[in-house]
C-alpha cells in the first residue's frame, strides 16, 4: 500500500524537477539575447548600473549609430556574398545529384565518395594554399574570395541532402519522360528540379546561415570594409568600441537579425533541414 | 504479316541472363499478353522493348525497322507504367501534352490530339487538376491518355491494374478491352495475373526463367497447356497435377490411375504402360459421380459453385469444383470421376504434354 | 561482336554525360578544397614567409619542431579536452534531453517551445555568441559576476578568460551552450523515427521510462548517436572561431588549439612553413577520423 502511494508523489515530484530543469536551460539559452537587444537601446553607464533591467531611456540611436558606422555595408556585403554562394551551390550539388542518382557511368561511387569526402576536411587545412591562390589570381579582398571557396565547401553536404531527397522521386518518371521524347537537361529541369523544391528550400537556408555565419575565409580572404562581412565587421566593430557598449551591442543586434527573423518565420523548414540527414 | 519481331531478344546482367532468347511474332492491332511469375524476364523484356534496357542480344524490329539503337521516344511506342509515373506537379492536360511539348507540336494540333483522348477516356472535366486530386481509376486514365495522345504504333503496358482494388481492375479491364476495339492499336501488356491474360488478349505469351513457356490465343493454352507449369499457371482454380501410373493403352488413349483416379486420356505421343505420369486435370473437369474416392479437407461455398479441397487415397491433394448447391460433408468423404477428354497427360520427367 | 561494342559505346556515352553533369561541382572541389590540402603537405617541408621568394626545403624538421613545441601539446591537450567534454554534452546530454522531450511528458505546445529555445544558440554567427558572453564573462560588469555577487557566491568571482587555467574551459562550456541544442534537435528527428508500439509494448510490460530510454531509445538511435559523436569530434578537432574571438589562444596560449595555433603561425608570425605543417597534422587526424566513421558504418 505505502508502495502504491508512494509511486504518484514521486511522479509529480519528477515532473515538476523535469519542468525546472528545462525553463531554466531555456532561460539559460534564450537569455543572453535578450540580454544583447535591452543593453543594444542603453548607455555604457546604464549597463554598468542596472545590466538586469530594461532601459529607462530607451536610445533607439544606439543603433542608428551603428548602422552608419559601418553595419550597413556589412550586412550588404553579407547579403551579397550569402545569396551569391547559395545560388552557385544548390545550382552545381542540383546538377550533381541528378547525376548520381539518375545516370548510370564509370567511377560513380568514387565521384560520390569523393564530393562527400569534401566534409571531412576542414577548411583550416586548406587555408593558406588558398590564400596564396587569392592573392596570385587577384581574388584577394574580392567577393570571389569568398564565395569560391564557401561554394566548395558547401557542396558536400547539399550534395548530400538533396541527393537523398532524389532518390526518392521515382525513376518511372524520368522514363515516362525518356518515352515522351525528353533530354536529360528537359528531365532535369521540367520534372526534377520542380519536385525538389522543398530540399532546395531547406538546403538554400541551411547553406544561407551557414555562409552568414562563417569566420575563417572572412578573417583571411578580405581586408577592406567594402568587402568585408558581418561577421568579420563586428569583430573591426569590437576593437573599434570597447568603450562604447551600447552601440557594440546594438552592432551585433543588427547583425543577427536577419537569421533570427528567418528562423523565426521559417522555423519548421529551419529545424527540419538542419536535423535533415540525421536519419537515414 | 508479323508488325513487330522479337528475335531471339535477351538480357544479360553481368554474368546472369534475366532473358534468354526469345522470339515472338507480333501482327498488327494484336493485343498480346506476357504472363509469368515475378522473377520471369517480362518487365525486363517490355522495357527493351521500350528502349529502357539495352538489349544485349538480338534483334528489335518494328513495322520493318530494327530498333535496337533508336532512342525510346523514336521508336514509335508508349508507355503505360505500373506506377502511371504521371508528373506529380503537372495538371492533366500538361501531363498530356508533355511529348506533344517536346516534340515542338503547333499548339492548335496538340490542343486537338489532347482534347481527342481527353473525349475517348472521359477525362474532360478533370483537365485542370493535379494527379493527387485523382482517384487510382482517373490517374490510370490519363496514363492512357498520355499515351494515346502520342499516337503511337504499339502501345506497352507494364502491370497497369495491380494498384487498383479488385473491382475498380474489372472495370478498367473492361475498359481496356473496348480501348483495344477502338483504337485499333497493336498493344503488348505485361502482367502476373492470368485471369488479366485470359481476357484481354488476342495472345498469349507465357514466361518463365527468362525463356517462352508457350506462345497461343487464350483458350488454346487452357484447352492444351504445352507443359505441367504453362497448366498449373493459366487456369483459376489451378489444375490439379496428379502424380499418375499408366496402366494400359488402347486406341491412342493412356489409362492412368492416380490412386484410384482412372481416367483415360487421348495423348499425341504414347507413354509406355507402367510409365510415371503427370495427370492434369482441372477441378472443374470433375465432377461428383461414381469414381474415386477422396476424403475432403476443407470447402468454400462462392454461391454459384463450391469448391471442396480433398485428398486422393495417397494422400495428394486434388480441388474438386461441385456445383453450389452440392450437398457434402466437410471432413467427409466423397466420391469424383473425371469429364471424358479434358484430362492431360505429362511427362513425369520433362513436364512436357504427352 | 557487333552487340558487345554497341553496348560499350552506349555507356561510354552514358559516363561523358555523367561526368559532365558532375564535373563542375567536382572541379570546385579539386581546385578549392583538394587541391589546396595537398598543397599544404608539400608546403609543410618548407621554410618561407609569406614575402619571401626562397624557400628552403627542409624535410621533416618542421615536424621536429613542432613535436619539441610546448604550444602543440597544450593544442593537443586542449583539443582533446574539447573533444571529450563536447561528447559527453552534445551526445550524452542531448540525447536525454531529447529523449524527455519526446516522452509527451510536457504538453506539445511547451515542448515545442523548449525545443526552439534550446535550438536558438545555434543559428547564431560564432562570431556575436563569442563576444556577448565575452561581455558576460566580464569580470564585476558582466552578468555573470553579478549574479554571483547577488546570490552570495562572490568569492568565485573569476576572470574566467583571463586566467590560464579557466580560459579553455569557459570557451568549451560557450561552445556547449550554442551546440547542445542543436543536437538535441537532431536526436528528437531519430527518436520520432523509432516506431512508437515499441514504447507502448514496454509501457504494457510496465517497465519504467528510464528502462525504456536504456532498452529501446538508445538502440534506435545508434546510428545517429555514431553519426553525431564523429560529427562532434571532428568539430572540437577543427574548433577554431569561437576560440579566435573569445580568447584568441591565450592567454599565454593556455587556450590554444590547432587552429588557433597555425592561424597565429601563418598569420601573425609568418612562418608560413610551420602553419602548414600543423595543418597537415590537422589534415591526417581528421582523415583517420573519417575513415573510422566509414569503418564503422560499413560494419553495420
Amino acid at each position: 500500500m505505502a508502495a502504491a502511494r508512494s509511486i504518484p508523489v514521486l511522479a509529480v515530484l519528477n515532473r515538476v524537477l523535469l519542468w525546472a530543469v528545462f525553463l531554466t536551460l531555456a532561460v539559460v539559452c534564450v537569455y543572453p539575447m535578450v540580454w544583447l537587444f535591452l543593453n543594444a537601446f542603453k548607455t555604457t553607464n546604464d549597463m554598468f548600473a542596472a545590466t538586469w533591467g530594461l532601459p529607462k531611456v530607451w536610445h533607439w540611436e544606439n543603433f542608428s549609430t551603428a548602422w552608419n558606422y559601418g553595419i550597413s555595408r556589412y550586412l550588404l556585403n553579407s547579403l551579397i556574398v550569402t545569396t551569391a554562394t547559395v545560388v552557385i551551390e544548390l545550382a552545381l550539388a542540383t546538377m550533381a545529384a541528378y547525376a548520381l542518382v539518375v545516370l548510370n557511368f564509370r567511377a560513380k561511387a568514387a565521384i560520390y565518395t569523393l564530393i562527400l569526402g569534401g566534409a571531412i576536411l576542414p577548411p583550416e587545412v586548406s587555408l593558406i594554399p588558398l590564400f596564396r591562390v587569392m592573392a596570385e589570381t587577384g581574388l584577394y579582398n574580392t567577393y570571389f574570395a569568398l564565395i569560391l571557396p564557401n561554394v566548395a565547401f558547401g557542396l558536400p553536404f547539399t550534395t548530400f541532402l538533396i541527393r537523398a531527397y532524389m532518390t526518392g522521386i521515382p525513376g518511372e518518371l524520368r522514363e515516362a519522360a525518356l518515352m515522351d521524347g525528353a533530354g536529360e537537361a528537359r528531365i532535369f529541369a521540367e520534372v526534377y528540379l520542380p519536385l525538389c523544391r522543398p530540399i532546395l528550400a531547406s538546403a538554400g537556408l541551411i547553406s544561407a546561415m551557414r555562409v552568414w555565419n562563417e569566420f575563417i575565409f572572412a578573417l583571411t580572404f578580405v581586408e577592406s570594409d567594402s568587402v568585408k562581412t558581418v561577421t568579420i565587421g563586428v569583430m573591426s566593430f569590437a576593437v573599434a568600441l570597447r568603450a562604447d557598449w551600447g552601440v557594440l551591442m546594438a552592432g551585433l543586434a543588427l547583425s543577427i537579425l536577419p537569421i533570427l527573423a528567418t528562423f523565426l518565420v521559417m522555423q519548421r523548414q529551419f529545424v527540419g533541414g538542419l536535423t535533415s540527414g540525421a536519419v537515414k | 504479316m508479323s508488325y513487330m519481331q522479337i528475335k531471339g531478344i535477351a538480357k544479360r546482367y553481368g554474368t546472369y541472363e534475366a532473358v534468354r532468347g526469345i522470339d515472338i511474332d507480333i501482327a498488327e492491332r494484336e493485343f498480346v499478353v506476357i504472363v509469368g511469375p515475378s522473377g520471369c524476364g517480362k518487365s525486363t523484356l517490355l522495357r527493351m522493348i521500350a528502349g529502357l534496357e539495352t538489349i544485349s542480344r538480338g534483334d528489335l524490329v518494328i513495322d520493318g525497322q530494327r530498333m535496337n539503337d533508336v532512342r525510346p521516344a523514336d521508336r514509335g511506342i508508349a508507355m503505360v507504367f505500373q506506377s502511371y509515373a504521371l508528373y506529380p506537379h503537372k495538371t492533366v492536360e500538361q501531363n498530356m501534352g508533355f511529348a506533344l511539348k517536346v516534340a515542338k507540336t503547333p499548339k492548335d494540333e496538340a490542343a486537338r490530339k489532347i482534347a481527342r483522348a481527353a473525349e475517348i477516356l472521359q477525362l474532360g472535366p478533370l483537365m485542370k487538376r493535379l494527379p493527387k486530386e485523382l482517384s487510382g481509376g482517373q490517374r490510370q486514365r490519363v496514363a492512357i491518355g498520355r499515351a494515346i495522345v502520342r499516337n503511337p504504333k504499339v502501345f506497352l503496358f507494364d502491370e497497369p491494374l495491380s494498384n487498383l482494388d479488385a473491382s475498380l481492375r474489372l472495370q478498367m479491364r473492361i475498359e481496356l478491352a473496348q480501348l483495344h476495339r477502338e483504337l485499333q492499336a497493336t498493344m503488348v501488356y505485361v502482367t502476373h495475373d492470368q485471369i488479366e491474360a485470359m481476357t484481354l488478349a488476342d495472345k498469349i505469351v507465357v514466361l518463365r526463367d527468362g525463356l517462352v513457356e508457350q506462345i497461343g490465343a487464350p483458350l488454346e493454352i487452357y484447352r492444351r497447356p504445352a507443359n505441367t507449369f504453362v497448366a498449373g499457371f493459366i487456369g483459376s482454380p489451378k489444375m490439379n497435377l496428379l502424380k499418375a501410373r499408366v496402366v494400359a493403352i488402347e486406341a491412342g488413349r493412356a489409362r492412368v490411375d492416380a490412386a484410384g483416379l482412372l481416367c483415360d486420356v487421348t495423348v499425341d505421343h504414347l507413354p509406355a504402360v507402367g510409365a510415371e505420369v503427370t495427370l492434369g486435370i482441372r477441378p472443374e473437369h470433375l465432377a461428383a459421380g461414381p469414381g474415386a474416392s477422396v476424403q475432403v479437407q476443407a470447402s468454400e461455398r462462392l454461391g454459384g459453385v463450391t469448391y471442396a479441397y480433398a485428398r486422393l487415397a495417397d494422400g495428394q491433394p486434388v480441388t474438386v469444383q461441385l456445383d453450389g448447391e452440392h450437398d457434402f460433408a466437410t471432413d467427409g468423404g466423397l466420391t469424383v470421376q473425371p469429364q471424358p477428354g479434358r484430362a492431360h497427360l505429362f511427362s513425369g520427367d520433362s513436364g512436357l504434354r504427352l | 561482336m557487333t552487340d558487345r561494342s554497341d553496348h560499350n559505346r552506349a555507356t561510354w556515352r552514358q559516363s561523358l554525360q555523367g561526368w559532365l553533369w558532375v564535373a563542375p561541382a567536382l572541379l570546385f572541389l579539386v581546385i578549392f578544397v583538394y587541391g589546396p590540402a595537398l598543397t599544404n603537405i608539400r608546403f609543410s617541408m618548407f621554410s618561407f614567409s609569406a614575402m619571401s621568394l626562397d624557400w628552403d626545403f627542409v624535410g621533416f624538421d618542421n615536424y621536429l619542431r613542432l613535436w619539441n613545441d610546448p604550444k602543440f601539446m597544450t593544442a593537443l591537450t586542449n583539443n582533446a579536452i574539447y573533444a571529450v567534454i563536447s561528447v559527453s554534452c552534445q551526445v550524452g546530454i542531448a540525447l536525454v534531453l531529447a529523449a524527455v522531450l519526446e516522452a509527451r511528458i510536457f504538453p506539445d505546445f511547451s515542448a515545442n517551445l523548449f525545443r526552439t529555445a534550446l535550438f536558438l544558440p545555434s543559428i547564431l554567427p560564432v562570431v556575436v555568441v563569442g563576444l556577448v558572453w565575452q561581455l558576460l564573462l566580464t569580470p564585476t560588469t558582466g552578468l555573470i559576476d553579478q549574479i554571483l555577487w547577488e546570490t552570495g557566491l562572490a568569492s568565485w568571482s573569476k576572470a574566467w578568460l583571463g586566467e590560464p587555467d579557466t580560459a579553455i574551459f569557459a570557451v568549451i562550456f560557450v561552445s556547449q551552450w550554442q551546440w547542445t541544442g542543436y543536437i538535441m534537435a537532431l536526436f528528437m528527428v531519430a527518436i520520432r523515427a523509432v516506431p512508437r508500439d515499441l514504447y507502448e509494448a514496454m509501457e504494457i510490460d510496465g517497465a519504467s521510462g528510464i528502462q525504456q530510454f536504456w532498452h529501446i531509445t538508445v538502440p534506435g538511435v545508434r546510428e545517429t548517436i555514431l553519426i553525431v559523436t564523429i560529427i562532434t569530434i571532428l568539430g572540437s578537432l577543427k574548433v577554431f572561431d569561437i576560440v579566435w574571438v573569445m580568447t584568441a589562444g591565450g592567454p599565454n596560449h593556455s587556450s590554444e588549439v590547432l587552429g588557433t595555433m597555425m592561424y597565429r603561425a601563418a598569420f601573425r608570425d609568418d612562418m608560413i612553413g610551420y602553419s602548414s605543417t600543423i595543418a597537415t597534422v590537422i589534415f591526417f587526424i581528421a582523415l583517420t577520423i573519417g575513415l573510422v566513421q566509414i569503418k564503422l558504418q560499413k560494419d553495420r
